[in-house]
This record gives C-alpha cells, structure tokens and sequence, in this order.
C-alpha cells in the first residue's frame, strides 16, 4: 500500500505539468479558434483562405512533429523556447486549428432569420455575433468540442519529447526504476480521472444548455 | 412628411428582376398592404425598405432622411451614418418565421435590443416589455423559452420585440404565412389593434380579408412591379387590371 501510494505521489507531481498544459492550451486555443472562425465566416475572402491554410497544414501533420518544430526547429530562426513555452505554443496552435473548423461549422449551422432579426433591431456585427450567433453556435458545438477536449487530455503526454516531466513520465520513470507495471496501471486511472471530470463538465454545459431547446 | 418614401426601386437577383422600378410612398398613420401572387416582389420590396435587401437602383428615404440612394450607373450616394442609423430606429420588422432567438426567453428576446442597441437601463427596457408582453396577451409567458409556447404565441413576442425599440414603422412580412389557420387570428387581432392606434405599417400578406380590413390602401404587386395602388374598396370592388380580378378571386 504505501508502495502504490509512493507511487501516486510521485506521478502526482507529473499530473501537475500535465493539468497545467491542459489549461494554457484551453484558455490559450479556444478564444483564439473563436476569432479565427469568425475571420473565417466574417472576414476578407484572403483571411479566410489564409486560415483555410493553417488548418490544412496543423491538421494535416502530426502534432509530434509540430512539437518537435517549435522547440527544436525554431533555434535555425534564433528562436529557442523552453520546453513549456513551446508545449503551450505547439499545442495552441495545433488545437485552436481543430477548434476553429469546429466553431465555424457551428457558426454556419445558425440560420439567417436570426441574422437578419438582430440586424432589424439595428445591433452592430459583435452584438449580432456575441450575443446572438456565437451562443448558439457554441452549444450546437458542444459535443465536439468534448472530443478534442478528451484528445488533448492524452495528447498532453507527447511532451515528455521535449524532455518534460509530464504524468507518463513520472510513471515511467518508476517503471524503469522497478520493473513494475503498476505504475502504469495508476497512470491508467489518473487519465481515465481526467477524462471523468472533461466529460462530466461538458454533460453539465450540454444540461444547462438544453433548457431552450 | 412621408414616413416611408420610396423612388425607383430596383432589386435583382441575377437576371432576375425581383422589384422593377417601384415608387412608394407612406402616411404618417398609414396603413398599407401589399398584396399579389407569390414571386412578385412584395417580400423583397419590404426588405429593401430596412436594408435587408440592398437595392440596386433608387432611393428609400425614411422621415425625410435619405438611408440609401443608387443611379444607374452604380453611383452611391453617400449620407451621414449617424443620421441613417436613427432613420433606420424609426423601423420595427415581423418576419414570416418570427425569427426570435431561441437561447433567450420571451422576456430577454424584447429588451434585448433596446439594453444592447440603445443601451437603456434594465429596469425601464423590463418595465415595457412586460407592459408590451400584457398589450399582446402573453404577461404569463415572460419566462418561457420560444421552443415552449405556439408559433401564434411566438409570433406576438416577435410584434412585442419589435415595438420593444419603439419603432414609427412597422414591416410585417407575411406575419401569418407560417401559422395553422387556428393561430392566425390572434396574431391579426394584434396587427388590428396596432393598426387602430395608428401605428404606420406596410404589410405583405395572403390574408385578404385583413387586408381589407386593416388597410387604408392596398397596393397590388405582380413581376415586380405596383399594378395598382389605391383604397382596399377600390381594389377588391374594381380592380381596374383583369389580372387583380382573378388572383383576388382565387384567394377568396
């Protein structure tokens, strides 16, 4: 017993890097894939083909590979990021391109009446998309969302590439210390506990927003 | 003064002549269906009027203020924005799908605006709305969701949102269109009481013998053009155009 829990404190220490990516890269790529739909539904026909780009090339190379390029690949421009600072970079970018494409089909799922009800009412283009379109738009994303919301839960382990010391770290680390799977067994459940608490706090967003339907 | 003026109205959509040089103009107090075959322009010549439709030809003045003007050679007049927006408060519009906004309740859909558009203090936009929820016979629904009540009840709150800006005209676009027969009468009969205390209105629709009722004039709209325009007796009685005679004998 107190073995296992030996354990679980030390990939405890592991989990924290990982909750900390998790949360930079959420604050960091939602609002951010926001503006990037709206720039995509809204803006100049060039913005939306510059977008359109990104999302082909973040969607369409691996996110290992991106990690590898911001935090090796940028030291040829004389850009050396720390580990966690590329981390957060990498996944950002990578998750605010998912995120983006997700909110623009949802943005585009509005139907024009309602477009054309706030502009009866004379409310300006961000009244219409604040208050009117995006909040929509966003339950009808909801399910989604969840997904990569799930995804980036276990995608967070790719950091230990760049030498982080995530939770698959720490229980590695035991692992090769003692020769044991328990370790990796007690990273099982931390990760299915993660998952447990994303899933349940996009059941609550799905509950609360049904009450319009 | 006009409230609406409208000169040499044209609006394509392709080669498609929806609205073909259409000259309007509206009292104060005025009353004014428009009526005609499906296809002839009467929705799209009522969303020229708030710009839900930019012309492609003419000049739609509101109370004297110009809000858009266009030659024929694609020259834009241009007029201050400050001034076409308080023109275009003047105007309140009821679509045919009432078009509320489903994640806010019945209340919120009404002051909406006038919180977020004309930033008023919550208190007074909730003390009208509730007092405009009463006029359209719905004060106990202020808390329900536009999924929970009737499309008759739905389309009184979008009347309701409509007068919350407290708009000089209003556009109704088919207000009845998407209603069951049972419903349509009392989203009419607040169309009917607005028209008695002489609220200006311009309103497309099949509904013939409110039409007739409500209208100080009619007018007749077939291919995009006015066929006739004058007083609901003159053009339910004797319309002059053979044309009128037939539709307005199938409709009734």
């Amino acid at each position: 017993m107190d073995y296992i829990l030996s354990i679980v404190g030390h990939i405890l220490k592991g989990c924290g890097l990982t909750l900390q990516i998790y949360f930079v890269t959420v604050l960091g790529a939602v609002p951010l894939a926001i503006l990037f739909a709206l720039g995509r539904t809204s803006g100049p026909k060039l913005l939306d083909r510059a977008l359109g780009i990104y999302a082909w090339i973040f969607r369409g190379t691996p996110l290992l590979l991106q990690l590898f390029f911001f935090y090796y690949g940028l030291t040829i421009f004389g850009i050396s990021l720390p580990p966690f600072g590329a981390a957060a970079l990498t996944f950002i970018i990578n998750y605010a391109a998912y995120m983006m494409e997700i909110f623009r089909s949802g943005i585009q799922s509005i139907e024009k009446g309602q477009y054309e009800a706030a502009r009866a009412l004379n409310m300006n283009y961000w009244q219409t998309m604040w208050r009117i379109i995006l909040p929509q738009a966003l339950k009808r994303t909801l399910p989604p969302s969840a997904n990569e919301a799930i995804t980036l839960v276990k995608d967070t382990a790719l950091v230990v590439v760049i030498g982080m010391g995530d939770l698959l770290r720490s229980a590695k680390e035991i692992f090769t210390r003692d020769f044991t799977i328990t370790p990796f067994v007690i990273a099982a459940i931390f990760y299915l506990l993660l998952t447990s608490v994303v899933i349940n706090v996009f059941r609550t967003l799905e509950k609360k927003m049904e009450v319009y339907d | 003064m006009s409230m609406v003026k409208l000169s040499n109205i044209h609006k394509y959509f392709g080669d498609v002549k929806a609205v073909d040089g259409v000259d309007l103009e509206v009292k104060p107090g005025e009353v004014v269906s428009i009526i005609g075959p499906s296809g002839s322009g009467k929705s799209t010549l009522l969303r020229c009027i708030n710009q839900l439709e930019t012309i492609d030809v003419g000049r739609v003045e509101i109370e004297g203020q110009p809000v858009i003007e266009l030659q024929q050679d694609g020259h834009r007049a241009h007029f201050d924005k400050a001034k076409v927006l308080i023109a275009q408060k003047k105007l309140g519009m009821v679509f045919q799908h009432f078009n509320l906004f489903p994640h806010k309740t019945v209340l919120e859909n009404i002051i909406e605006a006038p919180l977020v558009v004309n930033k008023e203090n919550r208190k007074a936009a909730v003390t009208r709305a509730e007092k405009l929820l009463k006029r359209v016979g719905l004060a106990d629904k202020h808390n329900a969701y536009p999924s929970q009540i009737s499309g008759g009840q739905k389309q009184r709150v979008a009347i309701a949102r409509a007068l919350g800006m407290e708009p000089d005209i209003l556009l109704c676009d088919e207000p009845t269109s998407a209603l069951d027969p049972e419903l349509v009468g009392e989203v009419l009969a607040v169309l009917r009481d607005l028209a008695r205390a002489h609220m200006t209105m311009l309103v497309v629709t099949h509904e013939m013998a409110f039409a007739r009722e409500i209208s100080d004039r009619v007018i007749f709209m077939d291919q995009g053009k006015v066929l006739e325009d004058g007083s609901p007796e003159s053009i339910f009685k004797n319309p002059k155009h053979q044309r009128i005679r037939d539709f307005i004998s199938k409709m009734i």
